[in-house]
């Protein structure tokens, strides 16, 4: 779930919850207070109800009683042993709460109230009992009115209450949402900026917002982050650069050096001697550019290969390049077709991915044996072969010679140069462009490294 | 000796030792050496003297080997220039291109390399310069650069190498041995390269046209088809 969705579902169930709890003490108050007036109305009938009968006469009752404004009214005797209704409006009406009547009206003094709640036929009535006279046998004046009213009243409000209810849910989800997507913009714009950062571009910075809220506080970290982070790998950057040109300066010096001093033939003496550290520079060079290129693939932005690249131009030119060498190791390279192909990407990475495999293959190759290159378009696919007739590998031995640092058989390491990183190179290079490396070997008599292209028409 | 007739090469390095190191090995090839250590005064040695080539590093206080090569050019000074630089990204390969660089060379390379680009630039300046036309087939044999009908042709050095011969020899036969030779420098070889190279060349050359500029003479070898 989205934090819009999580918070605005927070906001709707509290205040649902917020609004059932006061319609609920709403409808408890409302109830009470109505009970409470009625009651009031009830005690001032009472009274107003015994004053009328006290000044009248008797026979005087039935009329006042009948005219009387009230729904119930009653008139009890209570005798030693017994109670009864003398009168009663409506006429025939049961009588109501006798019992206590009866118990009060021997306790009870004139002036005072006895207030009950009595069921009657299911309905509720509230009833006030009153003293008309202390001498025997005691009158007593019940007043009652029903509840229903009350009852009602309360019944529409929460009848409202329901109503309401679903109009306001949706209410509040739709203002939520929209004041959840208001205040989750610069939130969004974190996340977006976030997104389209990379090592390759990391001078994007949020818009700075004016709030003095958490997210004004998380744009104004993250861009301070953002800030540091820039600089350290600038420096980094800075770094690599600084130490290929530091690095590579003394080794072309060494190395011009060395051959030029081999070449005058000025030390015919130590001949061997400078061939040999010739050999441990050029290996030294081998490395320092080998992890310079894989510096460089680690920071690479894929969206930065985008030149169209004539692949069997970048084929042909390894293939001219090695042709020394396959001279002097007697291996004859040979090349089998090549179709115009274009690919998107980089020359130079291309170039440098084909030339280690083709390097491999010379290499690992015994005089005498042969290495053949071929580039086949077919559809949108290209597939580029290079197949030797070497030493081969293993099936246990395949699996290991794209990791970093991997070399074969130690004691042929020690004749054959390499450090174990073209292979590894190579692979990163192919993924860069997408390109799939499959490869099939025979122990003792060869191996083919076969590399399918996504074509450029 | 004097430098009567020599050819004469300007090195733009900053790196003493480097400098004094290319400076010897290429008078000990024979040609005569001059070196600058920055790139005003390689800017400046290079339009008061004249120069058969220019061998400039692309890293150079104050001003760098890419602005020295374009303001040379903006001066109308077309000596061939090989920039040697540390890094082998295509950035720098396009930049300098773009710029008038003629050729390349990262460093640390050998010196035979060195010495077979200086060898190769200098004989590309030197021998027939002009623009080769067959047909809508235009041939630049300084910039290396190929067009069909208008339209820029991407060639292997090697394919390069065989079409100027065959166009330079336009309406005659070539032999296949004649070409391995001039080539590759092969006296003879059994492997099917020259087939391959040939059916290359001739579908970048000619794919798409009706005119077919390449022709096999069975047996024989390859030609320029002028008719
Ligand atoms: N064509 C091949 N034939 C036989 N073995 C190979 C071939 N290519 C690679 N290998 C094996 O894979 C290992 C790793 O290759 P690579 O990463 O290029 O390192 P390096 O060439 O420096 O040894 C090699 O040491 C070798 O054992
Ligand atoms: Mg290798």
């Amino acid at each position: 779930m989205s934090l819009r969705r999580k918070i605005a579902l927070w906001y709707v169930s509290t205040l649902v919850v917020l609004f059932l709890v006061f319609s609920l003490s709403l409808c408890l108050l409302l109830k009470k207070t109505e009970e409470r007036s009625l009651e009031l109305e009830l005690f001032a009938k009472a009274e107003e109800l015994e004053d009328a009968l006290e000044q009248a006469p008797a026979d005087a009752w039935p009329g006042i009683l009948k005219d009387f404004p009230v729904q119930v009214a009653q008139i009890y005797e209570v005798s030693a042993d017994e109670i009864k209704v003398l009168l009663s409006k409506p006429q025939g009406y049961p009588p109501l709460g006798l019992k206590e009547a009866e118990r009060w009206a021997k306790r009870g003094i004139k002036g005072e109230y006895l207030l009950l709640s009595e069921s009657l036929d299911g309905e509720v009535y509230d009833v006030v009992f009153m003293k008309l006279s202390e001498e025997t046998p005691v009158k007593i004046v019940a007043v009652a009115s029903s509840l229903e009213g009350v009852t009602k009243t309360v019944r529409h409000l929460v009848l409202i209450v329901l109503m309401v209810m679903p109009l306001l849910v949706v209410l509040a989800f739709l203002t939520s949402n929209i004041l959840v997507k208001v205040s989750l913009t610069p939130v969004r714009r974190v996340i977006e900026t976030a997104k389209a950062i990379s090592v390759e571009d990391l001078s994007k910075r949020i818009p700075e917002v004016e709030t003095k809220d958490e997210i004004g506080e998380l744009v104004r970290t993250f861009n301070s982050m953002m800030e540091k982070l820039e600089e350290s790998v600038n420096a980094i950057k800075r770094f690599s650069s600084d130490a290929a040109h530091e690095l590579k300066t003394p080794l072309t010096a060494l190395k011009s050096h060395l051959e030029f001093l081999l070449r005058e033939n000025r030390c015919s003496d130590c001949e061997m001697e400078l061939r040999q550290v010739l050999a441990r520079v050029d290996r030294l060079i081998h490395i320092v550019n080998s992890l310079l290129v894989l510096a460089k693939l680690d920071s690479m932005d894929v969206r930065n290969l985008k030149n169209r690249v004539a692949l069997d131009v970048v084929v042909l030119e390894v293939f001219e390049r090695f042709q020394q060498q396959a001279q002097k190791r007697a291996i004859k390279l040979l090349i089998d077709r090549v179709d115009p192909v274009e690919v998107i990407g980089d020359a130079v990475l291309l170039s440098q991915a084909i030339s280690n495999i083709v390097d491999n293959a010379v290499k690992f190759t015994p005089s005498g044996g042969e290495v053949r290159i071929s580039l086949v378009k077919d559809g949108d696919k290209a597939r580029l072969s290079i197949s030797d007739t070497g030493v081969g590998m293993s099936q246990e031995e395949l699996g290991k010679i794209f990791s970093y640092l991997y070399r074969g058989d130690p004691s042929r390491s020690e004749r054959v140069p390499g450090i174990g990183l073209g292979l590894t190179i190579a692979k990163r290079i192919f993924e860069l462009h997408d390109a799939s490396v499959k490869v099939e070997s025979d122990p003792g008599r060869g191996t083919s490294f076969h590399i399918t292209f996504i074509t450029q028409d | 000796m004097s430098g009567f007739g020599r050819e004469r090469i300007l090195v733009v390095e900053d790196d003493q030792y480097i400098a004094d190191l290319l400076k010897q090995i290429l008078e000990k090839e024979g040609y005569v050496a001059r070196t600058a250590s920055n790139g005003a005064e390689g800017l400046f040695m290079a339009s008061s003297n004249s120069f058969d080539l220019i061998v400039l590093d692309v890293m150079l206080p104050e001003l760098d080997g890419f602005s020295v090569c374009s303001a040379l050019r903006d001066k109308g000074i077309n000596v061939p220039v090989l920039m040697l630089t540390v890094k082998d990204s295509v950035d720098d390969k396009v930049e300098g291109l773009s710029r008038g660089a003629d050729d390349y060379l990262t460093k640390p390379f050998s010196i035979e390399e060195l010495l077979a680009r200086v060898k190769a630039l200098l004989r590309r300046f030197k021998g027939y310069k002009s623009v080769l036309k067959v047909a809508d087939l235009e041939l630049d044999p300084v910039s290396r650069r190929v067009r069909r009908a208008g339209v820029e042709i991407e060639l292997s050095p090697k394919e390069f190498d065989i079409l100027e011969l065959l166009v330079r020899s336009m309406g005659k036969v070539i032999g296949e041995r004649a070409i391995l030779k001039e080539v590759w420098g092969l006296d003879c070889t059994k492997s099917n390269i020259l087939k391959v190279y040939m059916h290359h060349l001739r579908q970048k050359v000619d794919r798409g046209f009706d005119k077919k500029l390449i022709r096999t003479v069975r047996g024989v070898g390859y030609m320029i088809d002028v008719s």
